[in-house]
């Protein structure tokens, strides 16, 4: 069990020998076998790895507003040198406290605000829909899915754009539906989105929050399938689950601690993919015919080895007119501050 | 923790004046709204009709006239409770 999150009256000065506090927050639970259960997984892999050299303790449902402040404000009190705040909301907050921390180290997942003692991580999940996408436009009978999604940030339109362009790369009619419900966890919400996408003849859902509630759904009225996100889903859809995407973020939290300790840690981004397996995708569900998982698995592979890149040219826009051109690979920073959807896509009204 | 319903709640139940059926009726059709945004966005037909962030404010637009047109109507409290906000003394 991790220690009381307490201000440690009459605690030591923090000496070399003394183990590394690495602080977590989350918001959600650590139960919800998707986003948070995901990073937890990396926090435990971090401790494994490192062993005694590092010590850890997590706070759950921390809110995205001024009370992550707080939140993390006692972290650092309570002694951590290294804090990890893994959700997108917490940006601007964790850059405040930055400032009044400068010997504490904090790494903000898919953030883009870094400075000295802030740095950003995320995972190229865009490769992981591209996979979902090869599904599901194969096994879509209707050519329609649905994507839930929390905010219609970059992170998110880019999913739901990989996701799409693969899908048309094998069904040139196939069509996403958006949907924002404004939150990352409210399952009965994301029930709510499911259902109302399957009453207009979605077959294929896919979604950027952090539960399994939609796939509950897909698996109650027996639809074609949809994906874990963040982690194995399959216990709560054995049926509708085609795959899921799991984020491995253990190797990326060891690593960090290890460059703290060592006193190598700097600012910067990290956003690595399937090929460093820091996105995993996950077992295929066995109603899916063997020619469609190895076209999935072609896709995989590509990404893997670099051949293929999903968002290289020629790609419209949702109005149909040319926004990439034939050939050409949209940078990073592109993708980082996608605003745009391409073909496929219909609009949220 | 209520996800922005916490003040729904409290308009249903002065809604339906504290009467449990009055009140489920009332929460079936608040939740009817609630999902009418969803399926807005999902493209059902007409109901994209009404953009889906009127439909989104929808519920809390209801409260607000709800809660407005109780506080104006002079018999309210005949309704509540009579005991509600009276301290408990067994003494008494």
């Amino acid at each position: 069990m991790q220690p009381p999150l307490l201000p440690l009256l009459g605690h030591k000065a923090f000496s070399q020998t003394e183990p590394l506090k690495v602080g977590f927050i989350y918001i959600g639970t650590i139960n919800d076998n998707g986003w948070n259960y995901a990073h937890n997984q990396g926090r435990l892999y971090m401790e494994q790895e490192l062993g005694d050299a590092v010590e850890s303790v997590f706070v759950e449902n921390v809110a995205e507003g001024p009370d992550c402040e707080r939140v993390m404000r006692e972290l650092v009190q309570a002694g951590c040198k290294l804090i990890f705040a893994t959700s997108f909301g917490y940006g601007d907050y964790v850059i405040k406290i930055a400032q009044q921390f400068p010997d504490v180290k904090f790494e903000h997942a898919t953030g883009y605000q870094r400075s000295e003692n802030v740095a950003t991580y995320n995972a190229r999940f865009y490769e992981g829909r591209a996979v979902c996408g090869t599904l599901a436009g194969h096994l879509s009978k209707t050519g329609k899915a649905g994507y839930i999604g929390s905010f219609p940030i970059p992170e998110v339109v880019m999913g739901v754009n990989a996701f799409v362009l693969a899908a048309r790369k094998v069904n040139p009619e196939f069509t996403i539906t958006p949907v924002y419900i404004s939150t990352w966890n409210d399952p009965a919400r994301e029930a709510d989105a499911a259902r109302a996408m399957i009453d207009q003849g979605i077959d294929v859902i896919a979604q950027h929050t952090d539960g399994p509630a939609a796939l509950q759904v897909a698996e109650e009225r027996g639809i074609v399938g949809g994906f874990g996100q963040g982690a194995d889903m399959s216990a709560f859809a054995p049926k509708a689950q085609l795959t899921s995407i799991i984020d491995n973020w253990g190797p990326h939290y060891a690593a960090t601690a290890k460059a703290v300790i060592d006193g190598t840690w700097e600012s910067k981004d990290s956003w690595p993919g399937l090929k460093e397996g820091e996105v995993v995708i996950g077992d295929y569900n066995e109603s899916i015919p063997d020619d469609v998982v190895a076209a999935a698995e072609a896709v995989k592979n590509g990404q893997i080895d670099g051949s293929m890149h999903i968002f290289t040219g020629p790609i419209n826009d949702h109005t149909g007119a040319e926004k990439v051109a034939a050939g050409v690979t949209l940078t990073d920073a592109d993708l980082l501050s996608m605003d745009w959807y391409v073909e496929g896509v219909i609009p949220p009204a | 923790m209520t996800a922005g319903r916490g003040w729904i709640a409290v308009a249903l139940v002065v809604f339906a004046s504290w009467r449990p059926f009055r009140l489920l009726a009332g929460a079936y059709l608040f939740g009817l709204v609630m999902t009418m945004e969803l399926y807005a966005k999902a493209g059902g037909g007409p109901l994209t009709a009404i953009p889906s962030e009127l439909w989104a404010a929808m519920p809390y637009l209801a409260t607000i006239a709800v809660l407005v047109l109780i506080s104006i109507r002079r018999d309210a409290s005949t309704n509540a409770p009579a005991c509600l906000g009276k301290p408990f003394l067994p003494s008494n």
